[in-house]
């Protein structure tokens, strides 16, 4: 079954092609592109290391770093790796996984049906023995290392364990050198039969393809499989953060601050309107034309590196501030008045209005590229909402929804600062 | 798409118009290109940020990004980069397209003269520009020429390349050198604004769907009173290379140790001289097909990456690495046998096919970013034929053989480490 979906305000329009397994295909045709990008994603990232599927009795724990080192494993096959075989078309092939999800891509400007046959033949058809597991415990541990000296990376992970006592967003997405270090073979195929069944999976393309092509090489490339149902194990959250504060050395210029505002999850998911509501609030309250903005550098107390990002996925939600400064406590302080003073005096028009357009801005160039567009559709498929839901809300919210989302989030009391700072 | 039109704005001021239909948003690129002068660069980076921080009818930073919001979030940004021995200013602004606002607004010819009047006619006090939006930006500078050293493999990069061409323009950053930044005065600021309006060759890059004529109009008008002295010349010196590899070596707790090993190119000096370098660095260090990826990271698992990039204005190809300290021999080795490798032509026609073809993608893909676009012509400013169907065809038209004797052009240079020397923090912590 096919659908089509309009959105007359931006002229771009999406078709979604319901496959039998369960699974949706989105597509989006941009004929006068020279070239098209594609996605073959599962809703399986970093978060999932507890789970069961419909009809086991008990759940079933998997080391950390997992859903990562299994992209990482997928490339492979009996003859040879999924590069070698993209090396004949020309494409440019990637992977990625998140907390959440782990998608695997190619941008391409020709030869896109072989590039699709390959992405669709390779994340289908795992191969690993436990000599190539093993293998590749080198070359992860090096990227964990890789990590370890990242201060960007360090600060956002400390601030996370700050936030979180029990949700396994705190732990970082390639694991550890010890967790991975228990990784095998078998486990990894049990973690494979459980989340990439097609019912958990879905493909985004965007660019100069045609979408009845798409569809028809989908229905003749995915193999038949039962729609699984799959538990994840829930996580006792508290409210409450872990511990106020948290700062490590490493050798950086200028301290990096994370600021982060825990919210209350008691869906599993926010809604669009929530995570709307909240953008149009970090635009007006950390955006580079508010009051906080100017008063922060005039007393130089952050660069250009100032930013805000609204944190979220399964049963999690914080909104984050990040950026560098002589003296992070002295911006949580000034970040925390800046909230108070909003929280009493409620944003105006003038400030809805124009972080409303500024977003809408935002949203609508996005459409200029052609991996932008799939990652729209990504989350989308993921959250199960419609392509074009976000860019409609942007529209639609009012002042008062604005006014109404400040007084439900960002509880300094709920709230915790991680620094990186620099060796003596 | 591939449709640009080239023409003369003024005396050293071309415009280049690359029209196409498929965004949402225009662009409008203003890049500046001077000779990396030490006394300047520092300056010429300051301007990047004071230049667009305050315009004469939004002198406060607030009231300016408030007006870009409320043009839809019209972004607006100068930045500086390096293309050989010259320095390129660039200030750019996105806005969407008229067609595409909620109530029907114009706002892209309103953006347009906002970034002009922000680079011509700036908001100056008494001959100065605002002290207190000065000794903001100042210190700004400051904050990132120290911050480079955040991100270890990016400091990495500009560690080699300072060694590699110590004594070139090139070998300056291109932000300068912190005292210099320190140093800086309100009265240097203005002079080398003027100096940059007055001396530097000039190219505007428009990627909109409409004509640029308003735009081109008001430009001319800009550049009308000035008394211009700019040349379209490449005043880049290739770098001639060394007799004995230069080493270099710090230490810092870093988990992961890096390692640059910079290489100069003899010769290879015409077009198709160019095109062999361009596809043999690509089959030496490009993508996952590469000698490099698919040997020393894949099969002998010494690096978590291991990438080779030309810098065709200095005759130079730079390798970098992220590899485990106690691995840095097995490294530098395994690097040069893949160079080997290709030196001996033992490398496939499949292996070439795989760089043409992943050029080809990659080139053609430029067409779909804004961005892309802009820099791509930017570069290619001295090109005769910059457009990117000529760019395939060369690269296309690269035989083994001109591959393998550019290979043996290649000559390791310099080799950069950076590590904990095993005493400090530790490969594992």
């Amino acid at each position: 079954m096919k659908t089509v979906v309009e959105n007359k305000g931006i002229k771009e329009q999406c078709q979604i092609y319901r496959h039998k397994s369960g699974m949706n295909i989105y597509v989006c045709e941009k004929p006068e592109y020279s070239s098209a990008y594609a996605i073959f994603g599962t809703r399986y990232g970093s978060i999932d290391t507890k789970f069961r599927l419909g009809g086991d009795a008990a759940f079933t724990e998997v080391p950390e770093g997992i859903a990562h080192y299994l992209e990482h494993k997928l490339f492979e096959s009996e003859d040879g790796d999924a590069f070698s075989r993209y090396a004949k078309t020309g494409a440019m092939a990637n992977a990625f996984t998140s907390f959440d999800r782990t998608c695997y891509l190619f941008s391409c400007s020709s030869n896109f049906e072989d590039s699709f046959r390959i992405l669709l033949d390779f994340v289908q058809h795992p191969y690993f023995t436990e000599e190539t597991v093993r293998k590749e415990q080198g070359i992860i541990g090096q990227e964990i290392q890789m990590y370890d000296d990242s201060a960007p990376w360090r600060v956002l992970f400390n601030l996370l364990c700050a936030l979180y006592h029990n949700h396994p967003v705190r732990i970082d997405i390639a694991g550890t050198i010890e967790s991975i270090a228990q990784i095998n073979a078998d486990l990894l195929y049990q973690c494979y039969r459980t989340f990439y069944n097609l019912s958990n999976m879905f493909i985004c393309v965007a660019g100069n393809v045609k979408a009845d092509e798409v569809f028809r090489l989908c229905d003749e490339l995915l193999l038949d499989s039962e729609p699984v149902s799959i538990e994840r194990a829930t996580h006792a959250e508290p409210e409450e953060i872990v511990k106020k504060s948290v700062e490590i050395k490493l050798p950086v210029s200028m301290p990096l601050f994370a600021i982060g505002y825990k919210e209350r999850c008691e869906k599993p998911q926010k809604t669009v309107k929530e995570r709307v509501c909240t953008e149009i609030l970090m635009k007006i309250l950390f955006g580079s034309d508010s009051q906080l903005y100017k008063e922060l550098l005039d007393a130089e107390l952050i660069n250009d590196k100032f930013e805000a990002e609204y944190f979220t996925g399964h049963g999690y939600a914080a909104v984050l501030v990040e950026g560098e400064s002589k003296d992070p406590q002295a911006v949580y302080e000034k970040i925390n008045a800046a909230i108070a003073d909003a929280k009493r005096n409620g944003v105006t028009k003038e400030q809805f209005d124009r972080a409303r357009k500024a977003i809408y801005g935002a949203d609508a160039a996005a459409y200029n590229s052609v991996e932008n567009i799939v990652m729209s559709m990504v989350n989308a498929a993921f959250l199960n909402e419609g392509v074009f839901d976000e860019i409609e809300t942007v529209k639609s919210v009012t002042l008062e929804d604005v006014n109404q989302r400040l007084r439900e989030i960002l509880d300094p009391a709920h709230s915790a600062i991680s620094v990186v700072s620099g060796e003596e | 798409m591939d449709q640009i039109q080239i023409e003369s704005l003024a005396n050293g001021v071309e415009g280049c118009h690359i029209q196409t239909a498929q965004f949402k948003t225009s662009r409008i690129s203003i890049n500046l290109f001077l000779p990396i002068q030490e006394t300047d660069v520092c300056a010429n980076a300051l301007l990047a940020g004071l230049l667009t921080r305050a315009s004469a009818d939004y002198p406060d930073f607030t009231h300016l990004n408030q007006r870009l919001n409320e043009l839809y979030g019209a972004t607006l940004f100068g930045d500086v980069m390096k293309f050989g021995d010259m320095q390129i200013v660039k200030f750019v602004i996105n806005v969407l397209d008229d067609c595409y606002t909620l109530g029907g607004e114009k706002i892209s010819q309103d953006a347009a003269e906002l970034l002009l009047s922000m680079i011509f006619t700036p908001p100056l006090q008494n001959g100065l520009f605002s002290e207190q939006d000065f000794e903001s930006e100042k210190r700004l500078l400051i904050e990132q020429i120290n911050g480079e050293i955040n991100d270890k493999r990016r400091y990495a990069i500009t560690k080699t390349e300072s060694a590699l061409y110590q004594g070139e323009p090139s070998g300056i950053s291109r932000y300068g050198d912190i005292k210099d930044a320190e140093n800086l005065t309100n009265a240097q600021a203005v002079a080398a604004w003027k100096a940059m309006l007055q001396n530097a060759f000039v190219r505007v890059n428009i990627v909109s769907s409409t004509a640029p004529d308003a735009v081109y109009q008001k430009i001319k008008e800009y550049f009308a009173p000035l008394d211009r002295n700019a040349q379209k010349i490449d005043v880049t010196k290739k770098h001639a290379g060394r007799q004995d590899v230069l080493k270099l070596e710090e230490h810092m707790n870093v988990t992961q140790a890096k390692l640059c090993m910079a290489f100069a190119v003899s010769g290879m000096d015409d077009a198709k001289d160019k095109d062999a370098v361009r596809v043999m660095t690509d089959m030496f260090g490009g993508g996952p097909y590469s000698k490099l990826f698919a040997n020393v990271r894949e099969k002998q698992s010494l690096c978590y990456y291991c990438a080779a990039r030309p810098n065709f204005q200095k005759a130079t190809i730079l390798v970098d690495s992220g590899i485990l300290e106690e691995n840095r021999q097995k490294a530098i080795d395994g690097i040069l046998q893949q160079l080997k490798e290709m030196q001996n032509g033992n490398f496939s026609e499949d292996d070439l096919a795989a760089s043409k073809m992943a050029l080809t993608d990659s080139a053609r893909t430029v067409c779909d970013s804004p961005a892309d676009l802009d820099t791509w012509y930017a570069l290619r400013i001295f090109e005769n034929d910059p457009g990117i169907e000529t760019f395939i065809g060369r690269v296309n038209s690269v035989s083994k053989e001109d591959v393998q004797r550019a290979a043996n052009a290649v000559t390791l240079d310099t080799v950069y480490f950076l590590g904990t020397n095993g005493n400090e923090g530790g490969a594992n912590q």
